[in-house]
């Protein structure tokens, strides 16, 4: 009995690789606990004493082991003060790093440039030491970002510095190391604050090398929207690799894919002259326009469809800006003030109604599929 | 610790070396050999450039050039006379003879990366002080001398302090070519002590002029418009601008002179700081 026991222990840490994963089961266990004690006292479900004791003990076991291997919360007062743990870190991490850059500036002209050197080309390999050892202890191995994100600075101080004391000029293959050096810390410590340094970076060296392609300044890519459209692809399509060891990582990557891509088409829809495309400027900003509105209704479906919510949130977000956008373009300018907003309000309601019936109509679709089972 | 986690920070180790060694590969081979141009530039060329932000964050100089227009010298928005049509074509600009309003309509405001030529004490700064010693005469001219208003007055002094500027206070370094290929721009200005070539940005504007489309260029920017100067140097120059201090309301006369040498890559620095020779 122990041993068949110890099996199922075994296949289940094969199931489980990550520390959502783990945190995802202990909740599972602790929903399952009340439920069972509910169905007991309603007499729905009676189990004998000897099932109530193997059912808890198994779940001790699982949770032992999740908290020895994954440092998983297995009550809400530990949650509490994990959330607390994060809060204080994230704060650490931006005062941390305002030191290092406030260092850079205060005292870098006293410093001969032999010391600069030394000082620009150290600092991000003491900062990955420190953040390997803190990786290293085990249950510590979370507080590994505050350093990781800390050599990242120093690492870009590093490049930008050096450029800055020997007068090189700016060469768009740093901004590809930026978002190497990004990626390969986020994944080493599961990141999602340097997965976005590193798709922000690696964004701004694919619309550059866009501009280099076409025989222009790289520089100047931010002011051409549409060359971020290849990065917005590129990071939607990384997102759909699942990415079971980095947690939260694919939507992340959905996140700042709508992002790189909603972002440029809000502006273009305003400001048709920046395009690249060769039509008359009404033309173009109607065309990101209607983009922007079927491009937000369909990732709204698509989320829904998948069960990304971030992608379901962030089309909300965008089909509001752009309808808003819409409204004031049309009413603006010869409405009073106050029936613009009254019209604005009136435009919310509808929706809100809209989405009501919608889910109405799906929660009736879940009772027939229910009933019919 | 997973072992993927230590082979990605070992990526990380590798990578971090790898940039570090290329940076200091690039600067070596930028200041090996002879440097390409070696010319003394004063303060007039080379202000000092202070971040109010960052007082304590070194010393910097900043380049001021300034460019040659169809009238008179300009400063470095200004358009230079010799940045027209078919210089604008060979740099990679599309300026098709079209109509004026279709021309409008289809030159898009691009920016192409060049390389820029400039000009150190030479002909160009030479043009600019004859053109405003020409402008001060016209207004001295005995016609003008009679005129007895005001306004005659302030645009005669102002005719007379724009030639004392050009003479002793306005920086003598001019943008003077342009070019897609440094080797062939090398070539042309081969006087390494007059001469010097850095990457910068063209840019085409079309305006309207006397109901006539005109199109023409400007330099957007250059790719380095300050140069670091290291600590050794940075007290020479302070106390050299210590020594002669200038009230706000003084001509400013350069104070001290920078020996700028360019390298392989055109990438600049400073080998020596000295006083101005009289």
């Amino acid at each position: 009995m122990s041993e068949e026991k110890q099996n199922c222990l075994s296949g289940f840490r094969k199931q489980i690789r990550s520390k959502v994963e783990a945190q995802h089961r202990a909740d599972e266990i602790s929903v399952f606990r009340r439920e069972l004690a509910l169905l007991q006292q309603e007499q729905v479900l009676v189990l004998t004493h000897e099932q109530q004791t193997d059912v808890a003990r198994y779940h001790e076991k699982v949770l032992r082991y999740l908290a020895a291997v994954f440092d998983i919360d297995a009550t809400t007062k530990e949650k509490q003060l994990t959330l607390g743990l994060a809060i204080t870190a994230s704060l650490g991490t931006l005062a941390l790093a305002a030191g290092v850059f406030f260092f850079y500036s205060q005292y870098w002209g006293g410093l001969p440039t032999s010391t600069q050197v030394q000082i620009l080309a150290g600092a991000p390999f003491l900062g990955l030491l420190c953040t390997t050892v803190t990786a290293m202890i085990r249950r510590s191995a979370p507080l590994a970002r505050l350093p990781a994100v800390i050599t990242w600075l120093c690492f870009v101080l590093n490049v930008f510095f050096l450029g800055r004391i020997y007068n090189c000029f700016p060469a768009v293959s740093f901004m590809a190391a930026y978002a190497a050096f990004a990626f390969i810390l986020a994944y080493a410590v599961t990141s999602r604050l340097l997965l976005a340094a590193g798709i922000i970076s690696a964004s701004c060296f694919l619309a550059a090398l866009a501009m280099m392609w076409r025989g222009w300044y790289w520089i100047g890519f931010y002011e051409h929207p549409e060359h971020f459209f290849t990065a917005a692809l590129l990071f939607f399509l990384l997102s759909l690799i699942p990415h079971r060891s980095s947690s939260g990582f694919s939507s992340a990557y959905r996140i700042c894919a709508l992002l790189l891509f909603f972002l440029p088409v809000l502006v273009l829809s305003s400001w048709g002259e920046i395009s690249d495309l060769k039509l008359p400027v009404e033309h173009i900003e109607t065309i990101y326009q209607l983009v922007g509105f079927i491009g937000s209704g369909l990732f709204i479906a698509a989320g829904i469809f998948a069960g990304w919510n971030e992608t379901v949130n962030t089309g909300y977000v965008f089909f509001t800006f752009f309808l808003f956008i819409k409204c004031y373009d049309w009413w603006w300018d010869w409405m009073p003030r106050y029936q613009f907003f009254l019209a604005i309000g009136a435009v919310a309601i509808l929706i809100f109604m809209g989405l009501k019936l919608l889910r109405y109509l799906v929660l009736q679709q879940n009772h027939q599929r229910l009933s019919y089972k | 610790m997973t072992r993927r986690t230590l082979l990605l920070l070992l990526a990380a180790c590798i990578l971090l070396v790898g940039v570090n060694y290329s940076i200091f590969l690039h600067v070596k081979s930028n200041r090996k050999g002879q440097p390409k141009a070696r010319l003394w530039l004063t303060e007039r060329e080379l202000p000092m450039l202070r971040n109010p932000g960052f007082e304590e964050a070194g010393l910097r100089l900043e380049l001021h050039w300034r460019v040659l227009g169809h009238e008179a010298a300009e400063d470095r928005h200004g358009t230079p006379f010799w940045l027209t049509g078919e210089k604008l074509r060979r740099l990679g600009f599309s300026v098709d003879p079209l109509s004026a309003d279709r021309q409008r309509e289809n030159l898009r405001p691009e920016k192409r990366p060049v390389y820029i030529v400039f000009e150190q004490n030479g002909p160009a700064f030479k043009e600019a002080v004859r053109r405003a010693g020409q402008l001060s005469a016209e207004e001295n001219t005995p016609a003008q001398d009679n005129s007895d208003d005001r306004s005659g007055r302030a645009s005669r002094l102002a005719a007379y302090k724009r030639v004392e500027l050009e003479e002793r206070s306005l920086s003598r370094l001019f943008a003077v070519d342009a070019g897609t290929h440094p080797e062939e721009l090398e070539k042309f200005y081969s006087n390494s002590s007059q001469y010097f070539i850095l990457p910068g940005v063209v840019q085409v504007q079309v305006r309207k002029e006397d109901g006539r489309t005109v199109v023409s260029g400007f330099i957007d920017s250059i790719h380095l418009s300050s140069i670091h100067v290291p600590l050794k140097f940075r007290s020479a120059i302070e106390s050299l601008v210590t020594r002669h201090s200038q009230s706000s309301r003084q001509l400013q006369t350069p104070r001290y002179a920078v020996l700028l040498s360019c390298g392989q890559d055109w990438e600049p620095w400073i080998e020596a700081v000295g006083p101005v020779a009289d």
